[in-house]
């Protein structure tokens, strides 16, 4: 048994794997460096003659119909949201030259389920990696 | 008449029941168990399910698809291989000179971001701490006897990577290579089950919930660049880790280059499969009786856990130490990413941590260890066969 050279291979090896490693560490720091010289962000111009107007409650005429129970009311906060979204597929599908309307809305319970935004990153993150081969 | 029964007796006499050694059915039988473990609970089917194949079609006596005495000697004579070999024995050429783990290599390249990676570097040494698993295995496996190439060979199990694994083993201990392969995928397979008691052993409550800052946007010029640097750097210090590193490179830079859609498609794809296809069946192949059913083998295997915890549970303890020092902001979880095993061993960090906290998300984060340990894992065998091969 020689316990000189196995107990060396084990120093040389742990230290050898650490040193590229680092050296790696160091190249990616001066790659990243390199990378961002003479990069600037993009800062899209301020409107400064734009100034936001107080939204204006106005009772409805109508009386408004009776909300089933079952289904979901949104808080006043997503409905702002909600009205974002809504124009937003609205201007999409409006460049495409169809119509579209949101019919219905479902609240998601936020501790048990991740966000559709965290969903969609997940989801694209795991794509191409099902079904490991190696 | 008598032309009949002199067939049927010449049929009999060739057929299993009067050539078997028993255990050869012992064999059959270990290739059943595994190609149940591959279709009904899905343990890496895509290698297990070919591997057990091979096990089971060099097992049967009389088929003369694999054999081993014709690779036995150190010069292998590949006319008497061509001249005498079966199907088995011509494609395990392919694995006895190196072909197929490293087309598996370059087609792993092109289908790994290395994006997580380069947004935050420092997850190199999780993915170096994590190779301290096969350095200390390798001590562990020289103690029971093992000579310096067997232990080394065994020792890269915990690399937890399946083709430098077979690399390492068909140059330095190629008697071990049907062992030291279902061993290596069996464990790969059972990542999910190994690693969350050791990571929760090792963690507190509050270290499992620490939440990361977002991973900065990686450019398109650095994620060229960092295969060429990469390539070159490993290249230089450590040429016998080339073959490895320089494959998975070449795969990355194919894939992000954007250039060549095509080749990236192939080696994602078609090669891959057609690769996984002969390097599982031959390396099953090498399974035989008298190479597996002996005390080696479970030594081999009882091992390979060894390698794979340790490797887990320095990965872990390393995440801790920088935990301290990078002021709480680095959730040691990910440690446990850094023995490869890609992308299981970083969805594992994933579901760990949000059985601690339901809205943490470390994906992204275990991504840059988990790739960091493909790449040690490969400088480690490299190592290893500058050392003993």
């Amino acid at each position: 048994m020689d316990w000189n050279m196995a107990l060396s291979t084990v120093a040389t090896g742990i230290a050898v794997v650490f040193i590229i490693l680092i050296l790696l560490i160091g190249m990616l720091f001066l790659m990243s460096k390199l990378a961002t010289i003479g990069y600037k962000p993009t800062i899209m111009p301020v409107n400064k003659s734009f100034t936001l107007q107080k939204p204006v409650y106005t009772k409805p005429a109508v009386k408004p119909e009776p909300v089933p129970e079952n289904i979901d009311v949104p808080e006043p906060d997503d409905l702002e949201i909600i009205a974002v979204i809504t124009a937003a597929v609205s201007a999409f599908s409006a460049a495409n030259g169809k119509q579209a309307r949101i019919v219905g809305i479902k609240k998601r319970d936020k501790q048990t389920r991740r966000s559709a935004w965290g969903g969609a990153g997940v989801s694209e993150s795991m794509s191409g990696m099902k079904g490991r081969v190696w | 008449m008598q032309v009949f029964i002199d067939s049927i007796k010449g049929l009999w006499n060739n057929s299993v029941f009067t050539n078997a050694e028993p255990l050869s059915f012992v064999m059959i039988g270990i290739a059943f168990i595994l190609i149940y473990l591959a279709i009904a609970k899905k343990y890496e089917p895509l290698l297990l399910l070919p591997i057990a194949f091979g096990m089971l079609l060099t097992n049967i006596p009389g088929g003369n698809m694999f054999h081993p005495e014709l690779f036995a000697a150190k010069d292998i004579d590949f006319g008497m291989v061509l001249r005498e070999g079966g199907f088995l024995d011509i494609l395990y050429l392919g694995v006895k000179l190196q072909i197929f783990p490293l087309l598996i290599f370059l087609g792993i390249g092109s289908m790994t971001d290395f994006g997580p990676l380069i947004a935050n570097p420092v997850s190199f040494l999780l993915g170096a701490a994590a190779q301290a698993g096969i350095f200390i295995t390798f001590i562990g496996a020289y103690a029971l006897g093992f000579t310096f190439p067997e232990a080394s060979s065994i020792a890269i199990i915990g690399g937890a990577d399946g083709p430098t694994a077979i690399w390492l083993t068909t140059r330095l201990a190629p008697e071990l290579l049907g062992s030291i392969a279902v061993a290596a995928y069996s464990y790969m397979a059972l990542v999910p089950v190994i690693q969350p008691p050791i990571m929760k052993l090792l963690t507190t409550k509050k270290e499992r919930t620490v939440k990361m800052a977002q991973l900065r946007h990686v450019s398109k010029k650095e994620k060229l660049f960092f295969p060429i640097i990469v390539t070159v750097m490993v290249g230089f210090i450590i040429p016998d880790a080339l073959p490895l590193v320089g494959m998975l490179m070449m795969g990355n830079l194919i894939k992000e280059s954007g250039v060549v859609d095509r080749l990236v498609k192939t080696a994602q794809n078609e090669l891959m499969n057609i690769v996984v296809i002969m390097l599982g069946i031959t390396v099953g192949a090498t399974a035989t009786a008298a190479n597996f059913l002996n005390l080696k083998t479970l030594m081999i295997i009882g091992l390979g856990l060894g390698a794979f915890a340790i490797g887990t549970a320095m990965g872990v303890l390393f995440g801790k130490i920088m935990y301290v020092l990078s002021g709480k902001k680095v959730n040691p979880l990910i440690g446990s990413a850094g023995v490869s095993a890609v992308p299981m061993a970083a969805r594992v960090s994933q579901k760990v941590g949000q059985e601690a906290d339901p809205n943490n998300y470390l994906l992204m984060h275990a991504m840059g260890p988990n790739v960091a340990g493909v790449i040690g894992s490969a400088v480690a065998a490299g190592i290893m066969f500058n050392l003993f091969g």
